[in-house]
């Protein structure tokens, strides 16, 4: 009695952290209906088995009476002391068991560890209830209806099967049905598993397009920064042509060769030829990352022979170029040397970035070791997904001192 | 040149000869060309002469297309570019290596030892039956592997991945 009180008491008190309202009324209906039911079927059997059902309306009942979230969260929170409760008693039955006599002996257990064992499961189902509570009540766990209905069927499957297999432990003779009911909620819940598997990647899919939106944008940003800067730098440079041609018009030639002579050496250090091919996104991306690197010290090389549209959208062609290129920039090594080539006609398109880097940098298994800084490692994922959306093809070698990522679209190789 | 360019020249040579392998050299540090077509092998900056035309010259001796398959029957010995083989095929219990010029050869080997000798960069198998030379393949549609002599050679789907992938190394390498 005071085993199954303390049980119907636990039980109650997560009801209760889960309630938003009428909290004493929450507990204590809970722990006397609770009670009451244990009591019960306590007088023929140790486990409630496949009654449990009505620990699962007591449950929702209680949840309505406390206002605890929507029908399919008070659902699956009523389902969750009977889990955590079945879980914790089995497996500390079955661990406990095998430590001290080498075997599963529930018989020798309870007659001579009872109290061990009320303690070590009492504790460890309190520990978790409050632990399930807590995560529910600070809304850890944001989840979709899909989510929660699969969570659902996968507890009751696993409770099932606990049942199952909880009668066939604590009975000790061989029972078909309850065999077969186990293994029918292993197989579902195995089906349950694959379809959340795949709700996983689909969620992971959308992570990833909504990480490369970002990049998208962050680039936008940067790209606009860099307008503003260059039109400033404009700005400046008209204001020291006029103040030539002021100098020039006043007659002042003494000052006038002085200045034209810095002005010259500011221009040829800053001024680069701009890119200018059929693809407007590539010229932006490559002039703005050449800025970059010129300001790091690096020099960028291009060769672009593009005669055709690019087989991939505006958006694909600014992620996959400034993800090799700011990929390149950080991987630099000491040589500080970038060579960009890309080539398009009618059929293909292949763009190569090759760096200088220092010795060796990809893995034993030819991957890019993601860069531990914070927002790394999507650059690399964003050119995979471009190359495989698009069928492409794409090398990686670091041989020679130097990193080259090749890259390939051709209509030539279809599937 | 007194009235042509570098890149009409070297249109001309691509046209009298498409295997020449073209290098282009250039005062500009940042050589931006737009709306010309050529199969270009190397560029060459003037102001890294010596390094890049030792570069230029690396990539051509590495290049897989200038070795050569040493064939030996009895006596005889015989060298045959690789650049030269369209595709080597099982027959009976020979093989024979097709040429471009329509030449063929009969040699006694098996096809897996045969590959042994070849450069993978630039041969493939394409069946348990047939090593195709990928420099002279034109395109793969699913698996019929279309060669430049219009010839249609069927791929294995279990060679076929290896094959595409070899194919697409060997368009990188042309292309870039």
């Amino acid at each position: 009695m005071i085993v199954n009180c303390i049980e119907s008491a636990e039980i109650a008190g997560f009801y209760t952290i889960l309630a938003r309202k009428n909290r004493l009324l929450v507990f204590l209906i809970a722990f006397a209906a609770t009670f009451a039911f244990t009591e019960y079927f306590n007088t023929y059997s140790v486990t409630a088995e496949y009654l449990s059902a009505v620990n699962y309306l007591i449950g929702f009942a209680v949840l309505s009476i406390g206002g605890a979230g929507n029908v399919l969260e008070k659902i699956g929170y009523s389902l969750i002391p009977e889990l955590v409760v079945a879980a914790v008693n089995s497996f500390l039955t079955v661990g406990v068991s095998i430590l001290i006599y080498g075997q599963v002996d529930y018989v020798s257990l309870l007659n001579h560890q009872y109290v061990l064992m009320i303690i070590l499961t009492k504790v460890f189902q309190i520990s978790l209830l409050y632990f399930s509570a807590f995560k529910i009540v600070r809304k850890d766990l944001e989840m979709t209806a899909f989510d929660q209905i699969l969570i659902i069927i996968a507890i009751l499957l696993c409770k099932t099967a606990i049942d199952s297999l909880e009668s066939l432990l604590y009975l000790d003779h061989y029972d078909s049905l309850h065999l077969g009911i186990a293994i029918l909620s292993v197989v579902g819940f195995i089906v349950t598993l694959l379809i959340a598997v795949n709700d996983i990647s689909e969620k992971t899919k959308m992570i990833m397009h909504a990480d490369a939106d970002k990049e998208v944008m962050r680039y936008q940003i940067d790209m606009m920064k860099g307008n503003i800067a260059s039109q400033q730098e404009l700005a400046r440079m008209r204001h020291d042509v006029q103040h030539l041609l002021n100098l020039a018009r006043e007659g002042r030639t003494d000052s006038l060769e002085s200045e034209a002579e810095n002005l010259q050496t500011e221009m040829d250090q800053k001024i680069l030829i701009p890119v200018d091919t059929m693809s407007i996104p590539l010229n932006q991306v490559l002039n703005l990352e050449r800025q970059k690197a010129t300001a790091r010290g690096i020099h960028m090389n291009c060769r672009l022979n593009i005669t055709e549209a690019l087989p991939l959208s505006e958006d694909e062609v600014y992620l996959l170029m400034i993800n090799l290129l700011d990929n390149a920039i950080d991987h630099i090594g000491s040589e500080k040397e970038i060579a960009v080539s890309a080539f398009s006609d009618e059929e293909e398109f292949s763009v190569s970035v090759i760096n200088s880097i220092d010795g060796k940098i990809l893995d034993s298994s030819g991957k890019l070791p993601e860069s531990k800084a914070q927002g790394h490692g999507y650059g690399m994922m964003t050119i995979s997904r471009i190359v495989r959306d698009h069928h492409g093809y794409m090398k990686l070698s670091d041989e020679d001192n130097h990193l080259a990522i090749r890259i390939l679209f051709s209509k030539k190789i279809s599937s | 040149m007194p009235g042509r360019n570098g890149f009409e020249v070297a249109r001309e040579i691509s046209q009298v000869s498409p295997e020449s392998k073209i290098m282009f050299c250039s005062d500009y540090e940042d050589l931006v060309f737009r709306a010309f077509s050529l199969n270009v092998f190397f560029f060459i900056r003037k102001s890294h002469l010596e390094e890049d035309l030792e570069s230029g010259f690396r990539k051509f001796l590495g290049s897989s297309e200038i070795g050569a398959l040493l064939l030996e029957e009895g006596n005889e010995s015989m060298r045959v570019p690789y650049s030269h083989i369209i595709c080597i095929v099982v027959y009976g219990n020979q093989i024979v290596v097709r040429c471009r010029d329509h030449s063929e050869y009969l040699v006694r080997k098996t096809l897996k030892s045969m590959e042994s000798e070849l450069p993978s960069t630039l041969f493939a198998f394409a069946s348990s039956s047939v090593i195709v030379n990928i420099s002279e393949v034109e395109r793969i549609i699913g698996s019929t592997v279309v060669m430049k002599d219009g010839s249609h050679i069927e791929a294995s789907r279990r060679k076929l991945r290896i094959l595409k992938d070899r194919y697409a190394g060997y368009r990188m390498e042309c292309m870039l």
